[in-house]
């Protein structure tokens, strides 16, 4: 617990670094090319146009309920190329980077920080253009939506604590890196991003509840929720929201003290 | 220790071992194999150091010597095998190129860098001009740096680490690289440092800058402390010793390396232990305790029994959670009765209350009806289109008492009930054909023959 609270106090103490670094991290990413960080903002965006055809116009009946699909669809993209793009580029980033900044005195913790940081904005907008589109079919803004800064933070909470926690793995073992990006992959349709598989009468009924319990079924949901209006997060049954805050709070242990515990030795393992 | 010699740095017993591996294994049979084949090289062998503030420590030896390993022990990036290290101060290094970011610009490093040494944007505002001045980039501080020379990447980095206002300056061969001009202006600036009572490391092969600035000199050699004290004695051994190894034989030479770096990959902690003894009182009774104590390496991350308590109980509740959230009762009613909850059968099954269902979409017909009644909202679409289908199937019916009723999206059996003014077993009882744990929107079913009030008269 005691290194819960390092780890955020050292990203809090080093809060100008990271929005900083997140900065210059763009720069670095896109040099030398003519739209720089618009690239950014254009992968998510042609997958949504991939994920609508399919889904939006060919096979529509795999949105549930009487939701428009194409915000439906937008949100989901949103938050998933967030998580997404946070834990495969944070996962390596002490790794990678861990020689630019060895040279000074400096906590590793907070480079994971930086990509989260990095990924905000892209998250940002394309949750403003999907309330904008949600707005133009009919869902104005009204008390649901302060629901949004509640899953927001259990988001960011998520991002932080996973990508920690595959950090400190990968310096020790790189292999994890490429297996999280082809899991990530595979996840993407099990977390109910662009089709929600628990409307599939196919799959028995328990296992279409244990899907609910994955966290990113959680936030997606939930930020569906708010921005559709359909029910306050207390009126979810209960064992859901308990499971994710758990999972969070289980992941933040065991992140900060595996991190903190061997990022004495990391330079050994970093060449 | 008097109060005007206050201790900066103190090195005791200090080693780093590095494993290096055999041969080009994989690090993935590194991963699984228990006894990877690696030996072990020690980069230093017992060092011990005391410098104070004010001091100008020079750092000399022969490439391999361990002088970065002991930079970087000191600036805390490596952390060591064995041995204790005090360091007291904020520490700022100094190596050619290190620590710039090559994709941003020379102001945009000037700034980064502060920012990571800790201090706030205003205050790197203030400075900023100092700095550029300092550095005599002049125009090229807004070019990328990794189109910079390393002369021009040396004077950053100098100018960057000196205005941080560090307790320790740590100077890796960074200077070599500049020009005559700005060696001079730095070393004003370095003078100026120790005037300020500020430690100072500089490690260099060039003789005569340590001569020019330090006031005591380490020599390592091979991992090892040859020689520690003032400048003009271990200088001069030095330059004996290079002018020695200069004049064997080209052979000698090779012989007299390999020898040396044995000794480096043969050196245990046994050796050290011996080391130690040999420097404290044995006949004492605790000396071996001391010992003990000094080789004893315990990394002093735990997780604390609180800690272990609340993750074994998280873990614990989350199961428990899962279990209810994937069987077919609600929390309230699991926790009141957990001990039905785990006999009675009722984990893994489908919450009456969880229906998820999909969007209709009978493409044209749907759009059509919408364009008639734009005004009805979506679920009243429903119950028409659904009444329409009803009455054509309502003559298949045998039971004379009972009633059909149409599901409609979001409803569950027990609403159903409740709304017809009937009980979930009576729909049962009269359903004997259908599976109601799976209720689907559009499928019709038998309802309890006396209510009449359904919603489905048209």
């Amino acid at each position: 617990m005691k290194y819960v609270f390092i780890y955020f106090k050292e990203q809090l103490d080093n809060l100008s670094t990271i929005v900083y670094i997140s900065k210059f991290t763009a720069k670095n990413n896109y040099m030398g090319l003519k739209l720089g960080k618009i690239w950014s903002y254009l992968e998510p965006l042609t997958l949504f146009l991939v994920f609508y055809l399919l889904f939006g116009v060919l096979f529509p009946r795999s949105i549930p309920g009487t939701v428009p699909a194409v915000p439906w669809i937008l949100i989901g993209i949103a938050i998933w190329f967030f998580l997404q793009f946070t834990v495969v580029n944070g996962s390596t980033s002490i790794a990678y980077q861990y020689s630019y900044f060895s040279m000074m005195k400096f906590p590793m913790s907070i480079l994971p920080t930086v990509q989260m940081f990095y990924n905000l904005p892209v998250l940002g907008a394309m949750g403003g253009a999907t309330i904008i589109i949600a707005m133009y079919d009919g869902y104005f803004p009204n008390l649901y939506w302060i629901q949004l800064i509640y899953y927001a933070i259990g988001l960011i909470a998520l991002v932080l604590s996973y990508t920690l926690l595959c950090s400190t793995i990968v310096v020790f073992f790189r292999d994890f890196k490429m297996f999280l990006t082809y899991a990530s992959r595979f996840m993407m349709y099990f977390s109910g991003v662009v089709f929600d598989m628990t409307t599939f009468h196919i799959i028995p009924g328990a296992i279409r509840q244990a899907m609910l319990l994955n966290p990113v079924y959680y936030v997606v949901e939930g930020f569906r929720d708010a921005i559709f209006a359909r029910q306050w997060v207390w009126q979810k049954d209960w064992s859901y929201t308990c499971v994710f805050w758990g999972l969070i709070f289980i992941l933040f242990v065991v992140a900060s003290y595996l991190h903190i515990k061997y990022r004495d030795k990391f330079s050994d393992y970093v060449n | 220790m008097t109060e005007d010699k206050r201790l900066k740095v103190r090195a005791s017993y200090l080693t780093k071992r590095f494993a290096l591996k055999v041969n080009n294994e994989s690090d993935k049979k590194k991963f699984f194999k228990a006894n990877n084949q690696t030996f072990d090289f020690w980069s230093l062998r017992n060092v011990n150091l005391n410098v104070y503030d004010g001091e100008c420590i020079g750092i000399i030896g022969l490439n391999g010597a361990g002088k970065s390993t002991l930079v970087n022990l000191i600036s805390e990036i490596i952390s060591p095998t064995t041995g204790n290290l005090q360091v007291n101060g904020e520490v700022s290094t100094i190596s050619i190129g290190a620590g710039l970011q090559n994709g941003i610009t020379g102001r945009e490093n000037i700034r980064l860098k502060s920012l990571m040494m800790g201090m706030s944007n205003k205050e790197i505002d203030e400075q900023m001009d100092e700095i550029i001045a300092f550095s005599e980039l002049g125009p090229f501080i807004d070019e990328l740096v990794k189109n910079y020379s390393s002369g021009m990447k040396s004077k950053l980095g100098f100018s960057i680490a000196v205005y941080q206002n560090p307790d320790i300056l740590i100077i890796d061969e960074a200077l070599s690289v500049g020009d005559s001009t700005f060696a001079e202006k730095s070393s004003k600036k370095m003078f100026e440092f120790r005037q300020q009572r500020k430690t100072i490391f500089v490690v260099s092969h060039d003789i005569n800058s340590i001569n020019k600035w330090c006031d005591r000199v380490l020599w390592l050699h091979y991992g090892e402390v040859k020689e520690l004290g003032s400048k003009d004695v271990v200088l001069e051994h030095y330059k004996e010793f290079i002018n020695w190894y200069n004049n064997l034989s080209a052979e000698q030479q090779a012989i007299y390396k390999e020898k040396c770096q044995k000794e480096q990959l043969n050196y245990s902690l046994l050796n050290l232990r011996e080391e130690i003894s040999d420097t404290i009182d044995t006949r004492k009774r605790s000396a071996s305790k001391t010992i003990n104590k000094i080789l004893d390496v315990k990394d002093g991350y735990k997780l604390s029994l609180f800690s272990k308590v609340m993750l074994g109980l998280v873990t614990i509740i989350i199961i428990m959670l899962s279990l209810i959230a994937t069987s077919n009762w609600t929390m309230q009613e699991a926790l009141g009765k957990p001990y039905e909850f785990f006999t009675e059968g009722h984990l893994f099954h489908r919450k009456p209350t969880f229906e998820r269902e999909l969007k209709e979409i009978e493409s044209s017909e749907s759009k059509s009806e919408k364009k008639t009644s734009s005004k009805l909202n979506e679920s009243t679409q429903k119950v028409s289109k659904s009444s329409v289908s009803s009455s054509t199937t309502s003559h298949s019916n045998t039971s004379a008492q009972a009633t059909n009723y149409t599901v409609k999206a979001g409803d569950t059996l027990g609403d159903i009930a409740a709304e017809n003014n009937t009980t979930v077993q009576a729909i049962e009882q009269v359903n004997p054909n259908t599976d109601l744990s799976v209720i689907s929107p559009g499928e019709i079913i038998n309802l309890p023959g006396n209510s009449s009030t359904t919603e489905m008269s048209h």
